[in-house]
Order: C-alpha cells, then structure tokens, then sequence
C-alpha cells in the first residue's frame, strides 16, 4: 500500500471513528445528560401554593381568589403572573385554553395586598390580559411593581387577593392557574414561552354546586285564658264571707291568668272588651270615674269596679290598669276613651314590642258595694283580645 | 490527499463536538422533582414500557421492572413514584346540588336535610372544604337568620337552631353517613373537621373548615346532614340556605 492508500485509509477510518463516536457520544449524552442537568435549572417551584375562592358558584361575580405561595428562592419579584387554564397546570405547556366564563376583572383587575403579605409596601398595578370572547373576559392576571420587593427562599410567603374575579360558567369545574414570577415588571410571558422567569408553580381550583335547603316557619300566636290551667274555666266570683258577697265593709278581689307566646315581629296588644259589674238596670260604676288616663285605690263602701294586670310577665301594662292586685291597691277601667270597654276592639290593657315566649299574666278584677247599692246579681263577661303585628 | 485528510478530520471534529453540544439538553421547565441544585424528569431505570399501548379498544401506559412505584409517604413529604406518574396537579370537586324543601317547620320537632359531595386531590398538600354562606335567612323585610350552634351540641327541639355534620347520627333521627373512601382507605385520606365530627351533635359557622386532608388523596365521599330547629319567638317567613362549599388544595 503506498502512502497515499494509506493516509486515505487512515482517513476513512478516522471518518468512521468519528462517525462512530459522533453516535456513541449522542447515545451516552442523552442518556447521561437528563441526571447530571442539576445545573441547568432555570427556575425554582413555589411551595405552599394555593388560590382559595370566596366564592365556588359559578358564574359568580366578585369573587376574591387569595393567592399564597412561599418563595424557594432569594431575589426581589417586580412581576408575578398568573395564568388561569382549563387545560393544565404546568408552566411550558403551549396550550392555554380560558375557562368559559371566566374572567380575572377585564384589564384592570382589582387586587389587594394584605399587610402580612411578603408584597407589602411596594405598589403593585395589576392588569389583565389574554382578552377572550370579544375582549369581554380575561384570563390572566399581571401584577408588576417597578420596584418590587426583596423575597427570601423558604420563608417569604407571597400573599395577594384577586377581589374580581369571575368564576367559570361551568359547575363542578376543575380549572387551573399557572403562578410565574419575574425580576422585571416588564415581563414577557405566554403559555410555553415564559421567558426569563424565576420560579413558577401549578394549582387547581373547583367550582361547585350550591346546595339549597328551603322551610317556612308561620306566623304564631299563642293565647290562654285561665284561672289556675289553660284549658279550665275562667270564671270568677268577687265577694266575701259564707255568702261570697259584696258589700260596704271590704273591697273584694279575685284574679284569673293569661299566657302569652307570638313570634310578631312588631309586638302583641291584649284588649279588654266588656263592661262593669251589672244587674238588670243596676251597675256598679267603673272606679275612679271610668278614666283612661289613670287608676286609683278603692274605698271600702264607695261602689266601684276595676282591674289590675298585676304581674305583667314579659309585657307592659297599660294605664289605667297599673296595680298590684291587693285590695288596697290601684285599679282602673275605662269607660270614658274612644277605646274603652264598651268599644269595638274594647280597652287596651298590655302590649309587647316584640315576640314574646311564655308570658303569663295576672289580672285581678276589684269591686266593693255602698249601703245604696240595690241588692242583686252583678255580672259582667270581661273578654280579652290578644293582638299580634307580624 | 491533505486536503482530504483535513477535510476529514474537520468533519469528524465537527460532528463530535456537535454530538456534545446538541444533544437533547431535557431542560424542561417543569421538573417532577427537584431541589435547590438537582433536578429529575421522568428517567426510567427498567426493562421497557410504552406510554400509549394500545389495542382496539383500551390503551394503557405501561412500565416493565420499575424498580419502585405507588406512593410514599412521611409525616411532612410525600411522593408519587414511577415513570408512569401524572406530574399535573389537580382538584376534583363534585357537590350534588339542588334544592330541598322543609316545608313548615315546628317548635315541636326537628327538621333534617342531607346533601353529599365528593373530594380528591393529586400532588396537593392536602385540601380543605369550608362552608362559605349565612345560616337559613328569611325573606325581607325580617332578614331573621335562625341561630347557628356555633360550639357543636345536640338537637333541641323548641329551641332555635340550625347546625350540620358529615357523620352518621341516630338524634334526633337516624340519619346521614360518615365520609367513605373510594374505593378504600388506602386511596382515599379526608375526613369531617373538627367540631363536624362528632355523631349527633352539631355545629355551625360561616367560613368553618367541615373536611380536610392532609396529603393527596383518591376520592372521599361525604354527606352533610343538617338540622333546623325554631322557638315560639322565630320570626315567620321563608328561610332559605344556601349552602356555598369551597374546596382549596395546597400545593
């Protein structure tokens, strides 16, 4: 072989080493190169991420969406950006597809930073961007600040609330939102061409069906009557000694009780509706001239008729009828107002501004005869009315 | 003939450096893991597999001799192993919605209602479910809100109240269920919070915390079951509740 066949041989074995190594080294390197890239990493992922929604309905407008995350690197943010997909969650995918309904709050979204966010104390402008159904919805969110704020890696958490946001159309709905932060507050991002970012992370967020329970609760108005238990028989006979009379020598007393539960809003009236102690063409005259403007204590042998609501319970008593229900005590019944005993609706003797629960009330009814007074049996059917403003 | 010989040599330097140089450099811009300084993207030490194996009416992902898979889990770090593994994060949260009607409620007796929802959570640090609304509200002008036990009691009939919790109960009625996992505890991790766990009593404040987890899980199923009590003193009207959940996973 002479020295030209050679070095021509030479050279085609050469050519072929290289070849050979060229594929080796290309076989190896892709092998190798994805366990040793520890020092080609760009970016670092924020941990403790989360978007906490006010609101899951969807379609819900004004929705705060709270934004947390803790930084894993030292450096100081001018811009985070974040990007709300239906696809995925991870940053450098291409694809970015807005959920339906979805809008940040057009392009000038209205954010806050709380004062226990690593954000505070710089001004921060928040806008939206990625218009989509004819520029009316926004999908992404960009909250740049030329100065910014310095983060520390493992302890600064990033905090912010998105207060406009509206939620997918969609119910039940998984969504997703892509977090990328920047050292500039001129940041160049799209979906699979991020730029030059620092750190970058993926949620998801749900919205939800509501759950509606329904009930009514009806107007309420309970009322008793009684002597000693609601269901007995009322009535009452004032009087004293083996005869159970009246005369000049005492003023007789006997009471009866009424309860008392309402849920009106506005309150309870109790009326009274009836008259003084009568026998045929004969009556004993209400006490203290029938007045409607106050009661007064009765005189043994002066004829006189009244009641007392002594023990109000959760009510209050109505003038004339303040007493304490003794005998020496006061007593009243008007006669003489345009809402006495004797009128349509009779005489107002206590009332409630409000719902009451249980209330039980003492009415004492008072009455003491003169020499003059003709002899017979006195009646009267005193009926009490319970009135409820709902 | 030199002229071949570095012609030669030129190309098969060229291609060597080009071999080194352009390789695939899988500088993805989302790692599955990573830390400060190292970093690991779906490298498979194995017998084989195929990430679309198909035939003509399933498809599968596969792996042969992974050397490791499944979850694992400490106190504070979990991971999901395997060549296989999805690296997206996601959220998946169904509530049943609708509306129930009471009717006419009594002093005399309790009304109950139950409504479910299903939670699951992958690559999350957990999630929590919090009700986000007002206790049953009547129309106007009253706008009276029944009142909440806001520290979980029992059921008082008579006594003006509204609560709920995700377990199962015998008072005042047999009803509601504690949460399940689907298909088994192995999979699925969440339970009712505190204050909403307890059988027979309950609880209720805007904004509480009613179910969490505190690592990824498969899906849990849960049932709310709520009570309404009135006294003779609640106003009348119609109430309306309108349960607001909110599912949030940390990442």
């Amino acid at each position: 072989m002479n020295y030209s066949n050679k070095k021509q041989k030479w050279y085609v074995q050469f050519g072929v080493r290289s070849l050979t190594l060229f594929f080796m080294v290309a076989v190896v390197g892709s092998f190798i190169i994805p366990v040793f890239n520890h020092q080609a990493l760009a970016s670092t992922q924020v941990t403790s991420r989360s978007i906490t929604m006010s609101n899951s309905t969807a379609s819900a407008t004004g929705v705060t969406y709270s934004v947390s995350f803790i930084a894993q690197s030292t450096y100081t943010v001018k811009a985070i950006v974040v990007d709300f997909c239906d696809n995925t969650p991870l940053i450098g995918d291409s694809t970015c597809t807005a959920p339906a309904g979805f809008d940040v709050g057009g392009v000038t979204p209205t954010v806050t930073v709380p004062n226990t966010s690593a954000l505070f104390g710089a001004t921060w402008t928040a806008a939206g961007s990625n218009g989509f159904n004819g520029n009316t919805e926004y999908r992404t969110l960009t909250l740049s600040s030329a100065t910014g704020v310095a983060l520390t890696a493992g302890s600064s958490n990033v905090v912010f609330n998105l207060n406009s946001a509206v939620n997918p159309s969609t119910t039940n709905h998984s969504f997703y939102a892509r977090i990328v932060t920047y050292t500039t507050n001129t940041p160049s991002y799209a979906p699979g061409a991020e730029g030059a970012y620092t750190e970058r992370g993926g949620a998801a967020l749900s919205t939800a069906s509501v759950v509606s329970v329904t009930a009514r609760v009806m107007e309420q108005l309970n009322f008793c009557v009684y002597h000693t238990t609601c269901g007995d028989d009322p009535a009452i006979s004032i009087g004293h000694g083996a005869n159970n009379i009246l005369d000049a020598s005492a003023v007789d007393t006997a009471s009866d009780s009424f309860s008392l539960s309402t849920n009106a809003n506005a309150g309870v009236v109790v009326r009274m509706q009836g008259g003084t102690l009568t026998s045929g063409s004969n009556s004993i005259p209400a006490v203290n001239g029938g007045s409607s403007a106050s009661g007064s204590t009765m005189t043994a042998g002066t004829a006189a008729f009244g009641v007392d609501v002594s023990t109000p319970g959760a009510l209050t008593v109505i003038n004339p009828y303040v007493g304490d229900g003794t005998p020496t005590g006061s007593y009243g019944l008007d006669t003489t107002s345009a809402s006495a005993v004797g009128s349509t609706y009779g005489s107002p003797i206590a009332s409630s501004g409000g719902p009451v629960n249980n209330s039980i009330s003492v009415i004492t009814y008072a009455a003491s005869a003169s020499n003059t007074t003709p002899a017979g049996i006195y009646t009267v059917s005193e009926q009490l009315i319970a009135t409820g403003t709902f | 003939m030199k002229e071949n010989y570095r012609t030669m040599r030129t190309v098969g330097l060229g291609l060597l450096i080009l071999a080194l140089v352009s390789v695939p450099s899988p500088l993805a811009l989302a790692f599955q893991s990573s830390s400060t300084n190292y970093a690991v993207n779906e490298v498979f030490f194995g017998s084989g597999g195929d990430l679309n194996d198909c035939s003509t009416n399933y498809c599968a992902k596969t792996t042969v001799g992974e050397t490791g898979i499944g979850n694992s889990k400490s106190t504070n770090y979990q991971a999901q192993n395997g060549f296989n593994t999805d690296r997206s994060p996601s959220l998946t949260f169904i509530v049943t919605g609708g509306t129930t009607n009471l009717g006419i409620l009594s002093t005399g007796s309790t009304a109950t209602a139950t409504a479910t929802f299903s939670v699951k959570s992958y690559l999350a640090g957990g999630y929590v479910v919090r009700t986000m609304a007002p206790p049953p509200t009547s129309n106007a002008p009253s706008l009276h809100q029944l009142s909440p036990i806001t520290s979980a009691a029992l059921s008082s009939a008579g006594t003006e109240q509204f609560g709920m919790n995700l377990v199962a109960n015998t008072s005042p009625t047999t009803f509601g269920s504690s949460p399940v996992q689907v298909p088994d505890s192995t999979f699925g991790f969440g339970s009712a919070a505190t204050g909403y766990n307890t059988a027979n009593k309950y609880q209720y404040n805007n904004g509480d915390t009613v179910a969490s987890s505190s690592s990824s899980s498969g899906e849990t199923d849960y049932t709310i079951s709520y009570i309404f009590n009135i006294s003779p003193l609640t106003p009348s009207g119609a109430y309306t509740f309108n349960d607001v959940l909110v599912a949030t996973s940390t990442f």
